[in-house]
């Protein structure tokens, strides 16, 4: 099913569905209700997308502005390669497209708690893969010119895995709400494991620095007092 | 007795092959002087003391110098001299066994040194480069340096900050959430219009007015635009290509 099909006010039924929106009052619809095709809570339209499911429509939404985001990083990597810094920059944006044109067009369809844990399931993710992302793209910097087509590679790649992860990640979670699934105990367990990882190194990087620091002044003390002394 | 184009062939290989041209020239000449080997009459002025002597010091010197790339350097043109001449003799000795017995000696000759010279400076570059390629990639130094450019500093901050980088992309991320929610709420306020039939605020992509039911036509229409189209192109294309059956 294309869009070439579709009249224009298919069209825009259509498009306002995929924005969780209700085809007929335009009004922003409960999560969840889209996907599983009932009433607009307002009008009582039926929300049953008569093209199809509506989570196929997201996937093939977008699987384009994926592209878009894997070539212009890309793109842009291998032309400032020699710069330091500039890469990280550029795959951070691109998760950033990714961020408004993937994730969030399919976490609007979704019911609250799924949308909770689908969001943070994604940016603690996200975060893990865009410091390793980093450290990656920074320490090939340092082969200048090997590195250069090497980072846009990379860079790409980046983008696209966590593109492509991101649109199967909510393809699935978009499949069961539909299918009306709840959202798993081990789902929640693992945001709140993610999180609680994460404050956790961050605390122990903290400590680990004062713990340097307070070692350090004591040694430079040490030194002194043993000059004075003689 | 072996006869020269033999001799010359094998000198050939020898050269070609990267063996040192003045010890397989000094070997030849040795062979003539001692009746082993017949040299063609032009060529007799090897055989004399001070012809063995000169390709002696240049086999030494060749030897001594392959050692040192800057003394190589150095002598390069005296290097191509003598591979010129051993590619004059090989070109000379191919008169008779590859049937050119018209062709004039000289022109032989001189093909036979181009040819030579051409090899020996595709073995030079081949040196350079191969030099070159250590100098930058397996030397532990340039690594040091490079390493001392700053960009361990930069590998080392960045793996030891990974977690605040992490928290940092995590937080940003919350952050830009709620500011697109309060965004996304002020805007839903916007795009609004009267319901023609009983007044209430509507929305401008409305069909139908959610309070007193009326049909309505849209004053916005929605459209999928290029990227949809674009990528619905491209997933039909992907699902043709799995189900060639159908
Ligand atoms: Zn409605």
């Amino acid at each position: 099913m294309t869009t070439a099909a579709l009249s224009p006010r298919e069209v825009h039924r259509l498009a306002l569905l995929l924005e969780g929106r209700c085809p007929s009052c335009a009004e922003r619809l409960p999560g969840g209700v889209a996907l599983e095709g009932s009433q607009c809570p307002r009008c009582d339209t039926s929300l049953r997308n008569p093209h199809g499911p509506l989570e196929d429509w997201y996937a093939r939404r977008t699987s384009a502005r994926m592209w878009v985001a894997v070539v212009l990083v890309g793109a842009g990597a291998f032309l400032t390669g020699m710069l330091p810094l500039v890469a990280s920059l550029l795959v951070l944006a691109g998760l950033a497209w990714i961020r408004f044109t993937i994730i969030a067009p399919g976490t609007r369809l979704l019911s609250t708690g799924r949308r909770i844990v689908s969001q943070w399931t994604l940016r603690l993710g996200g975060g893990a893969f865009a410091a390793g992302c980093f450290i990656v793209i920074e320490a090939l910097t340092l082969l200048s010119f090997l590195g250069m087509p090497l980072k846009a590679a990379i860079a790409a790649v980046q983008v696209a895995f966590a593109a492509w992860f991101s649109r199967r990640y909510l393809a699935w979670q978009t499949r069961r709400e539909a299918a009306r699934a709840g959202v798993a105990a081990w789902e929640w367990a693992l945001v709140l494991g993610a999180a609680a990882a994460l404050v956790l190194a961050c605390a122990v990087l903290v400590v680990t620095l004062v713990w340097v620091k307070d070692a350090l002044a004591a040694a430079m003390t040490a030194v002194d007092g043993g000059t004075l002394a003689k | 007795m072996i006869p020269f184009d033999a001799a010359s062939r094998l000198l050939g290989l020898a050269t070609a092959s990267g063996t040192r041209a003045a010890l397989s020239l000094l070997l030849l000449a040795a062979g003539a002087r001692l009746g082993k080997v017949a040299l063609p009459p032009g060529l007799g002025f090897l055989t004399h003391d001070a012809a063995l002597g000169a390709l002696l010091a240049l086999s030494i010197l060749e030897q001594a110098t392959q050692r040192d790339d800057d003394v190589r350097k150095l002598l390069a043109v005296l290097s191509y001299g003598v591979h010129g001449l051993a590619g004059t003799l090989v070109g000379l000795a191919a008169q008779k066994s590859v049937g050119l017995e018209h062709a004039p000696p000289v022109a032989l000759g001189a093909a036979g040194a181009a040819l030579a010279l051409l090899t020996q400076g595709a073995r030079q570059r081949l040196h350079d480069a191969l030099g070159a390629l250590e100098h930058d990639v397996v030397s532990p130094r340039r690594w040091l340096v490079r390493l001392e450019n700053g960009g361990v500093l930069g590998v080392a901050v960045a793996a030891l900050l990974a977690p605040v980088v992490a928290l940092a992309f995590v937080l940003s991320g919350a952050a830009l959430t709620v500011a697109a929610l309060v965004a996304a709420r002020k805007l839903e306020g916007r795009a609004r219009r009267p319901c023609p039939a009983c007044g209430a605020r509507i929305r401008e992509e409305a069909s139908r007015c959610p309070k007193c039911r009326a049909e309505v036509d849209p004053v916005t229409w929605r459209d999928l635009g290029w990227l949809h189209r674009a990528g619905a192109l491209a997933s039909s294309a992907a699902t043709s290509l799995e189900t060639p059956s159908r």
